[in-house]
């Protein structure tokens, strides 16, 4: 595989480069494997073995993935820009592929193969017999039950609550090669994503030299290159959305229609975006009537399939709720430590700033920020806004080229956005990095904390997660975070806006000086980072992983179907124990149990005879251990009085 | 050549990286506490959201020589993303971070010789890396050395201005001997290290120090080996000099602490043919023991060492272990 991977980048400057430039292109990657490979001997000598070789390795192949980004970024030798970087996109794709099956397909996916595989071998969408012969599947989960809900037969047939238009779409590669060429067809998919894609962004007036300096970054990081490469119908379904748009656009019937069928059918969910396409498509009663029967369709197909019309879902979800909700969902989705888009896909924030400069914007992306709305509406106030047991950003994949397109119009028109490219690229190489070398982490416990906080949490036993905003357990670096974006935004919307050629000298002059300075501001607020999170909190939640637990268990168990719609704890019997930094100070404790329990903390003996709380107090600042002395009870958390 | 706006930026970064990376500093090794001193090269680099990885290693990697390492990757990084400019500039910073860590150590008229002979010959060639490579491996005792060292640098230097020393290699080669800098007094003195590494197993202590002429049988420990033996006050000594005998087998070794960076120059020694030192110190400072290994007659219940009495008065062979 490492052999195959390097055979591919090494193709990959002939993908772009002619000439001296691609003289440069070959001797810098020969010189980034003869640093590599010095490095890899001399380490040895100096005593440096505490690191795995698959992540160095791995760590390269990104490396040299940068290299041609940053070539790519200072050159204007290539054009035909959405041929290149879509036969690129296809080489990584071909690479990444392998190393994603290193783990087995997981969240929805081994229902989306199952499906396929009963079409490929029954001809029915009927998974019974696949069920019961679990073992023999290509899923290799000998441990798959039908979910929860799933539609039944009248004679006892199991049906998938997933739409069979996926499963379809991968029959003729599953057919031929087996899960990997189920794999092979949605990596496919990418990459004509990302020809659809340069192609829109050049339709809507983004230069190559913006095209050139982005693109690397959103085809070679996440969301989109582990979507690609992974059996959920989000990356087919943004290359449905890319194509509808540019079809509208471009008032092509004959783009349009076709893509949105193919969108609506893949998900139920969005036919929400399907209906707000409507007032721009409808034109005539012929277009009308079309546009209605293309959104119609994917429900009377689901209705054949399973006998009713909306599947597990209902027409109350619809229904507007409280604010509350939309304000979670909305800034979660923004800010969330584990599944937001400034930690798992730092790029498209730009795109959320674009947002901000509604006017200046190129109108595909104002078009497709309306069709986005119904959606995104019914999307933020649902429990699982953050996308269950997937890859980060799952439920907004779909609108990650709408995002790329306003990153790009203001890379073009503001330096801070240009400025702000370095940490976003170096943020991206190391999700990259993590994400290739170690997929299954890619799927995340919404627990409240994040890989990087557990990560920092285990390594300080100090609780580094508290510091990350979290919306799936709201704390109080959620609300900062929230009022900080906020804040961000005011000044990004009332900005005057420049001439083309003002614009360019400004940033000419004085994107080196705002480069500067916010590097110094990420680094002042990095050792901030690290000095606070060494602190103790306010509070203690008992089964984060700052927690050292001597006995007792997680409650509920870690693979609880939609865990987040419970108050996490942990279990305890007598006997056992845990430690934790704390403050000095009086805690409200928040239990349950179902009898008297006795607990010591700092020394102090506690009975616990009224849940759900209870008053303790801790003596010093410092390590604290509390010992369940007597009794079983659930321990949720501890908050600073 | 940055406007007053752009340099009061960098100087003010400049500072506030410093000052950050102070505050982060975890571990108290000489390369750690030159943290700030190395946040100041990446933004005169015009590199500094290096200064972020910087923080973030020294916070998150415990393992030494894994953290060091880190550390010199990310400064490797800065110099390849500067080396296309600046030259005399770039040399200047690199001769900076490979000689002046630890600072307490550096004897500043001599190493003021060195900078100066790196720059004019990273001016002459407009390239940094040949630069680099003199300002590594040049002595600082005898300063004179230097000095003729680098007067011929930069005559040969006018000869050699055609040859491209911006290239992919060159920058490779320069951020290979700047992410070892931690060690770079290895890289300078015991640069055959780097291919034929010194190796430590378990060891059981002996550490004797026999003068010339002297004789000893030391019981052979169940398991053992090799012998781990060193000279010392040998370093004038040519290579293969016999400093004794094993069994009737001569004993070869180098002086202990001739790869100090005072030493090295003077000293006759060669690197072991089959080394057991270790690495000590750092930066500049940093060198290498010159433990040998030989290896134990094949079922030896005793052996018998005899000292060479032909070896100067003051020349001791040292027993240092079995292994």
């Amino acid at each position: 595989m490492i052999a195959a991977a390097a055979i591919v980048l090494a193709i990959l400057p002939f993908v772009f480069f002619r000439g001296a430039e691609l003289v440069r292109a070959l001797r810098n990657q020969f010189a980034l494997y003869a640093f590599a490979t010095g490095v890899w001997v001399f380490t040895r000598t100096v005593g440096a073995t505490d690191f795995d070789p698959y992540i160095a390795i791995v760590f390269i192949a990104v490396a040299q993935l940068a290299l041609i980004a940053l070539q790519l970024r200072a050159t204007a030798q290539p054009r035909n820009l959405a041929t290149r970087f879509a036969v690129a996109a296809a080489l990584v794709y071909t690479i990444i592929l392998p190393a994603q099956l290193r783990s087995v397909i997981d969240g929805d996916e081994p229902f989306y193969l199952l499906v396929t595989e009963s079409i490929v071998k029954d001809h029915d969408l009927d998974l019974a017999n696949q069920y019961r012969d679990i073992a023999h599947t290509d899923t290799g989960r000998p441990d798959l039950v039908p979910q929860g809900g799933d539609p039944k037969g009248p004679h006892g047939e199991q049906y998938s609550r997933h739409e069979p238009f996926l499963p379809l779409l991968m029959v003729p590669g599953y057919a031929l090669f087996g899960l990997p060429g189920a794999l092979a067809t949605i990596a496919l998919f990418g990459v004509l994503l990302v020809r659809s894609l340069v192609r829109w962004f050049e339709d809507e007036g983004i230069s190559d030299e913006t095209i050139r300096a982005l693109m690397p970054l959103i085809i070679f990081g996440p969301p989109l290159l582990f979507y690609a490469v992974r059996i959920w119908p989000e990356v087919p379904a943004a290359f449905c959305f890319v194509e509808a748009l540019r079809g509208v656009r471009q008032r092509r019937a004959q783009r349009w229609i076709p893509a949105l069928l193919a969108l609506v059918m893949l998900k139920l969910r969005f036919v929400l975006i399907g209906v707000m396409f409507v007032p721009f498509v409808v034109r005539e009663r012929k277009r009308a009537l079309i546009a209605l029967s293309i959104l119609a369709l994917p429900m009377l197909v689901i209705w054949i399939a399973s006998g009713s019309a909306t599947s597990v879902h209902s027409w109350r979800e619809l229904m507007p709720v409280a604010p509350m909700p939309y304000l979670h969902g909305l800034f979660g989705l923004i800010l969330d430590g584990a599944a937001g888009i400034a930690f798992q896909a730092p790029l498209y924030l730009l795109g959320i700033f674009a947002l901000a400069r509604w006017r200046s914007m190129p109108e595909g992306f104002r078009l497709g920020a309306i069709a986005s709305v119904l959606y995104l509406v019914t999307l933020l106030p649902r429990a699982e806004w953050h996308g269950g047991w997937s890859p980060p950003l799952r439920y907004i994949v779909v609108f990650i080229p709408l995002l790329a397109l306003g990153a790009a119009a203001l890379y073009e028109r503001s330096q801070a956005a240009r400025a702000w490219l370095a940490p976003i690229a170096i943020w991206t190489i190391g999700l990259t990095v993590h994400g290739i070398a170690e997929p299954w982490r890619l799927f995340h416990i919404a627990s409240g904390e994040n890989a990087v906080g557990e990560w920092l949490s285990a390594m300080y036993q100090s609780d580094f997660s508290r510091l990350f905003p979290s919306f799936i357990r709201p704390n109080f670096a959620a609300i900062v975070g929230a009022i900080v974006l906020v804040m961000l935004l005011i000044p990004c919307a009332f900005v005057r806006q420049q001439t083309a050629d003002s614009r360019q000298q400004t940033l000419d002059r004085s994107l080196s000086a705002v480069r500067c300075l916010l590097s110094a501001v990420c680094a002042a607020a990095l050792v901030l980072f690290f000095h606070f999170g060494r602190l103790p909190g306010d509070r203690i939640e008992f089964e984060d992983t700052h927690v050292v637990h001597h006995g007792g268990e997680l409650y509920p168990t870690q693979f609880q179907v939609a865990r987040f719609l419970y108050r996490g704890g942990w279990l305890m019997k007598r006997g056992d124990s845990m430690s934790f930094l704390a403050k000095r100070g009086s805690y409200i404790l928040f239990y349950t149990s179902t009898g008297p329990a006795v607990i010591e903390i700092g020394g102090k003996a506690v009975h616990l005879d009224t849940p759900p709380m209870a008053i303790v107090d801790v003596p010093a600042t410092g390590r604290v251990t509390l010992t369940c002395v007597d009794g079983n009870i659930n321990l949720d958390r501890m908050e600073l009085r | 050549m940055p406007d007053r706006r752009e340099l009061v930026t960098s100087i003010v970064t400049a500072v506030v990286a410093a000052l950050a990376c102070s505050v982060s500093i975890q571990f108290a090794t000489p390369i750690d506490r030159a943290l700030p001193f190395l946040a100041v090269v990446v933004v005169a680099l015009n590199a500094p959201i290096a200064v972020l990885p910087l923080i973030v290693i020294e916070n998150v990697i415990v393992d030494e020589p894994a953290r060091l390492l880190a550390i010199g990757i990310v400064m490797a990084i800065a110099f390849a993303y500067a080396s296309f400019e600046r030259a005399p500039f770039v040399a200047f910073l690199a001769v900076l971070v490979l000689r002046w860590i630890p600072l307490h150590d550096v004897v500043i008229w001599r190493e003021l010789i060195i900078l100066a002979g790196a720059v004019a010959v990273a001016y002459v060639m407009n390239g940094a890396t040949l630069a680099v490579v003199l300002g590594l491996f040049s002595p600082a005792w005898p300063a004179k050395v230097a000095v003729v060292l680098f007067v011929v640098a930069v005559l040969a230097a006018f000869r050699l201005r055609r040859v491209k020393s911006s290239g992919g290699m060159a920058v490779a080669l320069l951020g290979l001997i700047i992410a070892f800098f931690p060690w770079s007094g290895v890289m300078a003195r015991g640069w055959m290290a780097f291919i034929h590494q010194p190796r430590q197993a378990a060891r059981i202590e002996l550490r004797y120090a026999l003068p010339p002429g002297r004789t000893m049988t030391i019981d052979v420990p169940e398991h053992a080996e090799a012998l781990i033996v060193s000279g010392a006050n040998v370093q004038r000594l040519p290579c293969g000099t016999v400093l004794g005998w094993m069994n009737g087998a001569p004993i070869t070794a180098p002086d202990w602490g001739f790869m100090r960076r005072e030493q090295f120059f003077a000293s006759r020694n060669c690197y072991p043919r089959n080394p057991a030192g270790r690495i000590r110190g750092y930066g500049w400072s940093a060198w290498i023991d010159g433990a040998e290994r030989i290896l134990l007659p094949y079922g030896a219940k005793s052996i018998r060492i005899a000292v060479n009495p032909q070896l100067p008065k003051n020349a001791l062979l040292q027993i240092e272990a079995f292994e």
